[in-house]
């Protein structure tokens, strides 16, 4: 019998228990989707695992995830999903499917946090920091860090960390730009590689960056896929 | 007795719940079928519009402009790209179009609202809005105006 205890005892500080998040904050108007109809949400009130949250205009709500907290700003939609809570571990997904989210995830000591914010072009994660993921189909996903690091991986371009003060944008059908210091400041070519003849090492550091650059800026200003036809018509007197 | 008075206060409550959600100009019930529809119309705009006097410069002007602005169509009307962008512009009053000054036309209102980061370029002033659509646009808008506060 004391086996058994023992035994229920482990399974259930080691299994994952379910975390029900709470409304801690409605401004305005905030619902959830229940049954194909909204219903309102109140301060206090428990949500489902996998709730979808609508926020009318000057509306904002704030929901308590876990070691976090997520604010749905003014019209934005957004589903909940696997949302666990271990002595060991924390996971959260907020699948953002139009609207601005902020988060301000704690770092708790000994606890795996993984706290993640999809759109349908990208996903960002936290570990333990101050961020806002914005998300429209007309222009794509817009990631801000107020603090600590953020993990952005999106469709098209390679996961990166995002420090704080920094951020991310993702056109909607176009390479991502990210606005980094390192490549402001990074140091002009010494004199010598402009005259150096024309060869693979010089292409490489100078003619690469310079068009991934311009066809991403194309992109962005175009909103279409990363190929395309330029046109340059020159006109003599 | 003891229960008109709970009866009361209960009516109370929920005139009060009411009243609020007036002010908002918006319910639950109207932001879900919203959400869902594939094309949203012109009064619906006006509803979501409405909300953000908070956050520009000069409220009343904002309001009177974005009546009028909306007056220019039936409430019933579909809503394009091209009408959203005509309202807005004329609500929030807008002047960094020259072409538009010369030609007020949706079309100018629509390349205007593209350069100011409400539509990807790719678009065109003819297609129609959905509701979520909707929900992107006003977003922009808000920060259009915020920016110019």
């Amino acid at each position: 019998m004391r086996r058994l205890w023992l035994y229920l005892c482990f399974i259930s500080i080691a299994a994952p228990s379910f975390a029900e998040p709470k409304v801690v904050g409605v401004k305005g108007v905030a619902g959830y989707l229940s049954g194909g109809k909204l219903q309102p949400l109140s301060v206090g009130m428990g949500l489902a695992n996998d709730a979808t949250v609508v926020t009318g205009a000057n509306s904002e709500l704030t929901i308590q995830i876990n070691n976090g907290t997520v604010t749905f700003k003014s019209l934005t939609t957004a589903k909940l999903s696997g949302i666990s809570l271990s002595s060991s571990a924390s996971t959260a997904d907020v699948a953002l499917r139009s609207g601005t989210v902020v988060s301000d995830v704690k770092q708790i000591q000994g606890l795996k946090t993984s706290f993640t914010v999809s759109t349908p072009v990208g996903t960002s994660s936290v570990r333990g920091t101050m961020h806002s993921v914005s998300y429209s189909r007309e222009r794509g996903m817009t990631v801000s860090v107020v603090a600590g690091i953020v993990d952005v991986d999106s469709l098209r371009s390679p996961p990166r960390p995002v420090p704080a003060g920094k951020g991310f944008v993702q056109a909607p059908g176009a390479p991502a730009l990210m606005a980094s210091q390192s490549a402001v400041e990074r140091p002009a070519p010494p004199a010598s590689a402009a005259f150096a003849p024309e060869g693979p090492p010089a292409a490489a550091g100078l003619a690469t960056p310079i068009a991934n650059q311009a066809g991403a800026f194309i992109d962005v200003v175009a909103g279409g896929s990363s190929v395309g036809v330029l046109s340059l018509s020159v006109l003599f007197p | 007795m003891r229960r008109a008075a709970i009866f009361r206060s209960l009516m109370l409550a929920s005139a009060l719940v009411m009243v609020l959600t007036a002010a908002h100009g918006q319910d639950l019930e109207g932001l879900s079928a919203l959400i869902l529809k594939r094309s949203a119309t012109v009064g619906e705009l006006g509803s979501l519009l409405r909300p953000l006097s908070g956050s520009v410069p000069d409220p009343d002007a904002y309001r009177a402009r974005l009546e009028i602005a909306l007056s220019g169509y039936e409430p019933e009307v579909a809503l394009t790209k091209g009408k959203a962008s005509l309202v807005v512009y004329r609500a929030l009053g807008l002047r960094s179009s020259f072409f538009f000054l010369l030609f007020p036309t949706e079309r100018n209102a629509f390349r205007a609202l593209v350069m100011e980061g409400a539509f990807a370029a790719s678009g065109s002033p003819g297609e129609a809005l959905g509701g979520l659509e909707l929900f992107d646009f006003v977003n922009a808008v808000s920060e259009i105006a915020g920016r110019r506060l």
